[in-house]
């Protein structure tokens, strides 16, 4: 039977176990705060952000903001708001009411010399004008309706963008090495001479040494060491070329480019394992000069198979589809091999853009048989998200999200204890503690 | 192949022995491969695409048709090179007066070639430019002797080649007189081959 003393004691350890209780209930109980923050400014951005937005967001002392865009903030604009994104600042982001922002992408490429041109393509979205812009300033203009442009520049490199009213797209193109030097093998004839012509045309410095009798020889451009570092390819229109076999072989493997022509290719010393041996004649097909298939408008010596390793770039609509251009390694260098015979008639006789089209052929043959710059790549120091600046801004912040309005009074959040409670349920725990070791239990 | 070009006016087959004298002299002095005869194409005709070196000569009075301006000047444009010689050696003649303005109209203007160009030594080395003809040295025609030829120049080639020299006398004969002569006069003819062939 308990003592009458220890009813105080009772009343004391109820009390602190309903404080306790008590404490854990307003813990559970939702807090009146409001959860988000409310938009405090609204903040209307242009290409470049202004000096006060970034200095809050450098300091993270940004209130809760909402920006508006009129137009796609630049690359360091969009660096600046997705690092803010990232650390949670208050921010949100929006297009202003009655804009719309273009979709505006570029992509440029430059083929390398002796053409040293950059082909520029441009999509602008429903923006009918861009106006394309390089290294130092305006290059063009374009109304382009559907929204899509190419440009083929005579500028060998550098930096593009292209520009709507609201959004600026820019690339870049590296600087192709320029080795424009090309010796030309032949004996004078009408091929030499129209070849010669064609590569000039395309800017190439020509060199030949044409015998034109036994003791007399033309020579065209200044003769220098045959050297990959002078020479970028070598034509080899016929057997007048193998008189330097073993020079052009050495060139060849050393990375130049050879290319190589029927009447060349028929009698290939040992050293060009690569020239593949030609097969029967096709002759060539009456009209076709100044048709779509123009090449078949020329008599053929394809080579009579194609290796499993060699690359065939151009092939006749004749029968069995034969091989017209076709390319294969030799050593580090590339030997382009084509059976097309007489190309001067192409130019001469062929149809209204026969003289370009001619020159535009042996430029293709002289690209591929070159080997690849070696010119150093500043891509790494350029950020491709120029290149597509709002697909740029969407990846980096995320869609179009607006700051939430204020929050309304009942929607809460999780609060902590109330202090109150845990003082009163300690003191009545430390009172029925002490009232019992007075009386002596324990 | 050495190709003489047909035309509508005029005389155009008046030295019907220089093109067998100057293949011959090609072949002679040479190691460039000709054709042994040569060929007559109507200038009109597409078909005179197909020989980038024509000559051209005559005596009378020279006016292209339309269709023969525009062939010549879709050939020269592709390169062609037409070599025009005025069989009247004269600088007042007929055929140099219309030859001269029909050049200017379908192509463009003829301008005197300078004696040191790159043809006067394409094969043959003549320092002081056009070597002259006996027509010339005897006073026939307009008594000059012609300092310089005429071109029509792209850039720095040779489109049209023009002379007031009488080529078409000097070397219309028959291959074998050669060897009756101190000096080949069809020499200068050979530069034009190995010019138009290598230039």
């Amino acid at each position: 039977m308990r003592s009458r003393t220890e009813w105080p004691e009772r009343v004391l350890r109820a009390i602190g176990v309903l404080a306790l209780l008590g404490a854990l209930v307003s813990t559970a109980r939702p807090s009146r705060a409001p959860l988000r923050p409310t938009v405090d400014s609204l903040r209307v951005v242009d290409r470049a952000l202004d000096a006060r937005l970034v200095s809050a967001i450098t300091r993270g002392t940004l209130s809760p903001s909402q920006l508006l865009l009129r137009v796609v903030p630049d690359d360091s604009a969009r660096a600046l708001l997705h690092a803010a994104r990232d650390a949670a600042l208050p921010l949100g982001w929006s297009v202003e009411q009655g804009i719309t922002l273009p979709a505006v992408g570029i992509a440029a490429h430059g083929v390398p010399a002796p053409v040293a041109q950059t082909v520029v393509r441009a999509s602008a979205g429903n923006a009918s004008w861009l106006t394309l812009h390089d290294d130092v300033g305006w290059v063009d203009s374009v109304d382009a309706p559907r929204g899509d442009v190419c440009w083929s520049l005579s500028s060998p490199a550098g930096s593009w963008c292209v520009e709507t009213a609201a959004t600026r797209a820019c690339t870049r193109t590296e600087v192709p090495a320029r080795r424009s030097r090309v010796r030309v093998y032949g004996a004078p004839g009408w091929e030499l001479q129209f070849t010669m012509r064609a590569l000039e045309e395309a800017g190439v410095d020509v060199e030949a040494d044409v015998s034109v009798a036994p003791r007399a020889r033309v020579r065209v451009g200044a003769r220098v060491p045959l050297d990959t570092s002078a020479y970028a390819a070598l034509v080899a229109l016929d057997s007048t070329a193998w008189s330097d076999a073993a020079m052009i072989a050495r060139f060849v493997r050393e990375g130049g480019g050879l290319i190589v022509l029927a009447d060349a290719a028929k009698d290939a010393p040992r050293p060009f394992p690569v020239v593949t041996p030609l097969g029967p004649e096709r002759p060539a097909v009456p009209g076709a000069l100044r048709s779509a298939v123009v090449l078949d408008g020329l008599s053929l010596r394809p080579p009579r198979d194609e290796p499993e390793e060699a690359v065939v770039f151009e092939r006749s609509a004749r029968p069995g589809q034969p091989a017209v251009v076709m390319a294969r390694r030799f050593g580090a260098g590339r030997v382009v091999q084509t059976g097309v015979r007489d190309l001067w008639l192409w130019r001469m006789t062929g149809g209204d853009d026969a003289p370009a089209a001619h020159r535009a052929w042996w430029e293709r043959q002289l690209i591929r048989a070159m080997r690849s710059s070696g010119a150093p790549d500043d891509a790494d120091r350029w950020y491709g998200g120029s290149a597509a600046p709002l697909a740029d801004l969407h990846a980096r912040l995320g869609p179009p999200s607006p700051l939430e309005p204020p929050v309304s009074a009942d929607v809460a959040r999780p609060s902590r204890p109330s202090p109150w409670w845990l003082v009163v349920s300690a003191a009545a725990l430390v009172a029925e503690w002490w009232l019992r070791r007075r009386r002596g239990a324990r | 192949m050495f190709a003489t070009a047909q035309y509508e006016s005029g005389d155009w087959e008046s030295a019907p022995s220089l093109p067998g004298n100057l293949i011959d002299s090609v072949a002679r002095y040479t190691t460039i491969p000709v054709a042994p005869q040569g060929v007559n194409v109507a200038l009109a005709s597409e078909d005179a695409l197909r020989y980038p070196l024509l000559f051209l000569t005559g005596h009378l009075p020279v006016r292209f048709t339309p269709a023969e301006g525009r062939v010549l000047q879709r050939y020269v444009e592709r390169g062609g090179l037409l070599f025009i010689d005025d069989h009247n050696h004269d600088i007042d003649g007929a055929f140099h007066k219309t030859a001269t303005e029909e050049i200017a109209r379908w192509i463009a203007p003829l301008a005197p070639l300078p004696n040191n160009h790159a043809l006067y030594s394409a094969f043959f080395d003549f320092p002081d430019g056009p070597p002259t003809t006996s027509h010339e040295l005897n006073g026939w025609g307009d008594n000059l002797v012609h300092e310089q030829l005429l071109a029509v120049r792209r850039g720095d080639r040779i489109s049209v080649l023009y002379s007031n020299k009488d080529y078409a006398s000097e070397w219309n004969f028959h291959p074998d007189n050669k060897r009756f002569m101190g000096k080949d006069p069809t020499r200068f003819g050979v530069n034009i081959v190995v010019y138009a062939l290598t230039h």
